[in-house]
């Protein structure tokens, strides 16, 4: 008897000491490291959602929210009619499960939130595919009571028959059977797991146990794409899908295999895909891409080391700019890229055509051959607004190409200034033989360069003159003389952030200035083209300038590393999002 | 002949219609400059859509077509992605926005803003399914007339400003790209259709994930 007694102490000890190592161990993690030992690392996709409760808290006091409930478009939202129903979620919610939004938010969906799915086998990814939803609650006693609810309501409503106990390495769960399939979960402290395919369920269960105390294989690929902070993140593990594409490859045509096999080449380069929503400051959208970029081939390597470097034209483009955008591009690598992606009976057609329609206008210089290894680096554009005091109301563009000397030494300028002089010409051929009006074409010295330009008053706008000519070794078309003029070292030129490469701006606070001191020709403008009434176009722009004031500017960024790059969409808004 | 009468019998001579002295025409370009580059630059457009080849059929011509089709089919799927993202954006969203943008009338207990009276439960889980699915519905309105006051606002500007401002006389250089550019669409298309395992999985994890929220897996059909 107390040899059994002895025993039942024993086993009663081991079994507290696991429960307490596994708590102690789970306790180091974070929440969403937590959940991340229950999902393999062979999964598709792994969206996760993490610290809701901490965001929203930070949102809701934050002085952007402050300000957006006082503002027009804040204030038309909440009088909605559509807003009104949003109201009715909360008192179904408090009616079914006995919790308010806020609780639920914060109690039980506050911590994280995973979902993993992994597709099937090649020839049955849509058929063998799995799925598991994580949770990890703040409250575990209001999850388990939730989850009673839930079945208790679905079973009064009809919809779930019963639930049964099953258990898989001593751990219990449960199977759901509704009219149609049957769902499993188990809960596991403040973790609930769930799948509608008992496999998965299990296999979370098994890893779970086996899990070692350090990071969870996906969290390190999360980490290792730097995404591990983030309130959204989905990531993207490119390894299951391998089979299927190179299924897709045999079976295709032989035009199709080559572009196919060469998108695989690309394809088994990637290491991770990550797409991730931060809210901080400012609200970013961020895609990293993480490659083995030595297993691409050598023109694609050129173009990814040019165009990760920032380029020269941010000096050059005002930090005021409405929209400015510039990168680094090394043409001929682009093109021997993107014609590494056609068939090779297309690629020779292209190149062809390309060589036929071009040579006559380029001197009998070939386009691929001749000139295209002088085109860039730096390529970019940028739209300003008119000052205030102009008569001329039509934002100023440019378009900037740098222009290099080709392979022998000679610039190439002069037979680009000629080939856009006969196209010019054929311009105002055509144009003159069709219309009444007189489209002339002249140019001007502006010291030693020479600017050509299209002048009519009835076809263009007050200010508007196209243009173009060769400065500072940019080509730039422009859309008067006066812009090529003042193409230069900007007064402010656009800043960036350290190990940060601008490739698309655009200014809220130029817009709001444009929009407030130009109202009245856009107004017309508008109406005109739009056949609305002046009150209607006046209206639209004024639900513009609403929204527009919510923002100072976007950004489009490139974060290089090597191995990886991460491209952000910032949005900076008017007051801090936290 | 003035410059004016050159033109015009130039663009003649292009359309294959020209009638004017032989005569009259050399003795203006010997005078003018600018019509003489003109000429040259004509004589240069000549000789390059000589050389261009008739056009052919593309290179699958066919499957083009049947890209062209399944393109309407995504169309289609997309919208119903749309409709569903609206609806998972309801559920996540729409407590929250009720919460920034406060106008509750949902009786809570003085002293202690977590603690709500609640009510049992009479009525079934199909309401709550419903009520998601409206509120999602109502948040997927609100975010539209958002957007359109945005980017459709913004869209129809600019459009109208770049119209403004710029002509369309020059085909020569349109055809001449058009080959290169029809190539790089049917690559791309084959790469679409390469990815489509991935991009199938994608819409496939998005369903699994909608139909394990109670809430919305009765309505997921209706979509």
């Amino acid at each position: 008897m107390s040899c059994r007694r002895s025993r039942w102490f024993l086993r009663a000890f081991v079994a507290a000491l696991s429960l307490g190592m596994i708590a102690a161990r789970a306790s180091a993690l974070s929440p969403r490291d937590e959940l991340l030992r229950f999902v393999p690392e062979d999964v598709g996709f792994c969206l996760v959602v993490q610290d809701l409760r901490g965001h929203f808290a930070a949102l809701q006091q934050s002085p952007f929210v402050q300000r957006f409930r006082q503002t027009p478009m804040g204030a038309a939202l909440q009088s909605d009619p559509a807003f009104a129903k949003l109201g009715e979620v909360e008192k179904i919610l408090q009616q079914t499960l006995g919790v308010d939004p806020t609780r639920l938010r914060d109690d039980l969906l506050g911590d994280a939130i995973v979902f993993a799915y992994r597709p099937g086998p090649a020839g049955k990814m849509n058929v063998e595919d799995q799925e598991l939803v994580l949770v990890r609650a703040r409250d575990a006693k209001l999850l388990v009571e939730v989850i009673e609810k839930i079945n208790q309501a679905q079973k009064q409503a009809g919809e779930l028959k019963n639930v049964q106990e099953r258990e898989y390495a001593g751990v219990r769960y449960y199977q759901r059977v509704e009219a149609q399939k049957s769902t499993f979960y188990f809960v596991r402290g403040p973790v609930v797991a769930f799948s509608s395919q008992e496999a998965m369920l299990r296999q979370a269960i098994g890893l779970e146990q086996k899990s070692a105390p350090e990071e969870p294989p996906v969290a390190r690929r999360l980490r290792q794409l730097g995404v591990e902070r983030r309130l959204v993140s989905l990531w993207v593990n490119p390894r299951p899908f391998d089979g299927e594409l190179e299924r897709k490859v045999k079976a295709a045509g032989a035009g199709e295999a080559a572009v196919l096999g060469h998108m695989l080449t690309w394809w088994k380069a990637l290491d991770g895909i990550a797409l991730s929503l931060a809210l901080e400051r400012d609200g970013e959208l961020s895609l990293a891409v993480r490659a083995r970029t030595e297993q691409l081939p050598p023109a694609a390597q050129r173009f990814l080391a040019e165009a990760a470097m920032s380029s020269e034209l941010w000096s050059r483009f005002p930090e005021d700019a409405l929209v400015a955008g510039a990168l680094r591009i090394d043409g001929a690598a682009l093109v021997a890229t993107v014609a590494e992606f056609l068939p090779p009976a297309a690629r020779a057609a292209a190149q062809e055509a390309l060589k036929r329609g071009l040579e006559a206008a380029l001197s009998g210089k070939d386009f691929t051959r001749d000139l295209l290894p002088a085109f860039g680096p730096d390529i970019g554009f940028c739209v300003t607004a008119p000052k205030a005091d102009e008569k001329a109301w039509m934002p100023r563009a440019v378009l900037a190409m740098r222009v290099q000397s080709d392979a022998e030494g000679h610039t190439v300028e002069p037979v680009l200034l000629s080939a856009l002089n006969s196209l010019a010409f054929l311009a105002v051929v055509g144009y003159n033989h069709s219309h009444p009006d007189v489209l002339a074409f002249r140019s001007e010295m502006q010291g030693k360069i020479e600017v050509k330009y299209f002048a009519n008053d009835k076809l263009f706008p007050v200010g508007v003159q196209p243009a173009f000519a060769a400065k500072e070794g940019y080509l730039l078309l422009a859309s008067s003389p006066e812009v090529i003029r003042r193409f230069g070292t900007a007064a402010s030129p656009t800043r960036a952030a350290d190990g940060e490469n601008p490739l698309l701006r655009v200014s809220a606070n130029a817009w709001r200035e444009f929009l407030k001191q130009r109202r009245e020709p856009l107004i017309a403008l508008t109406a005109e083209r739009d056949g609305a009434s002046k009150t209607e176009a006046s209206s639209r722009l004024d639900r513009l300038f609403a929204a527009l004031e919510l923002i100072d500017r976007i950004d489009l960024v490139l974060r290089p590393s090597p191995g990886q790059v991460v491209i952000t969409l910032r949005v900076q808004t008017v007051a801090p999002l936290r | 002949m003035n410059c004016a009468d050159f033109q015009a019998g130039l663009q003649a001579s292009l359309d294959g219609t020209l009638s004017t002295d032989a005569g009259e025409w050399d003795r203006h370009l010997a005078s003018c400059q600018g019509c003489r580059e003109l000429s040259v630059a004509a004589g240069r457009l000549r000789n390059g859509l000589r050389r261009l080849e008739p056009p052919t059929p593309p290179l699958g011509l066919a499957n083009q077509i049947v890209s062209h089709a399944l393109a309407a089919r995504r169309t289609r799927l997309r919208r119903r992605v749309l409709a569903v993202t609206a609806l998972a954006a309801g559920l996540l969203v729409a407590a929250t926005l009720y919460v920034l943008l406060p106008q509750s009338n949902v009786p809570s207990v003085p002293g202690n803003d977590n603690v709500v009276q609640v009510p049992p439960v009479s009525q079934p889980i199909a309401s709550l399914r419903d009520s998601v699915a409206e509120a999602g519905s109502a948040l997927a309105e609100l975010t539209q007339r958002a957007a359109d006051d945005t980017f459709g606002q913004t869209r129809s500007l600019v459009s109208g400003t770049v119209k403004a401002a710029s002509f369309d006389e020059n085909r020569v250089l349109q055809d001449t790209l058009d080959p290169p550019a029809r190539s790089l669409r049917e690559a791309g298309q084959t790469v679409t259709m390469g990815l489509e395992p991935v991009t199938q999985s994608a819409r496939r994890a998005f369903d699994l994930f909608l139909r394990d929220l109670p809430p919305l897996s009765a309505n997921k059909t209706g979509l």
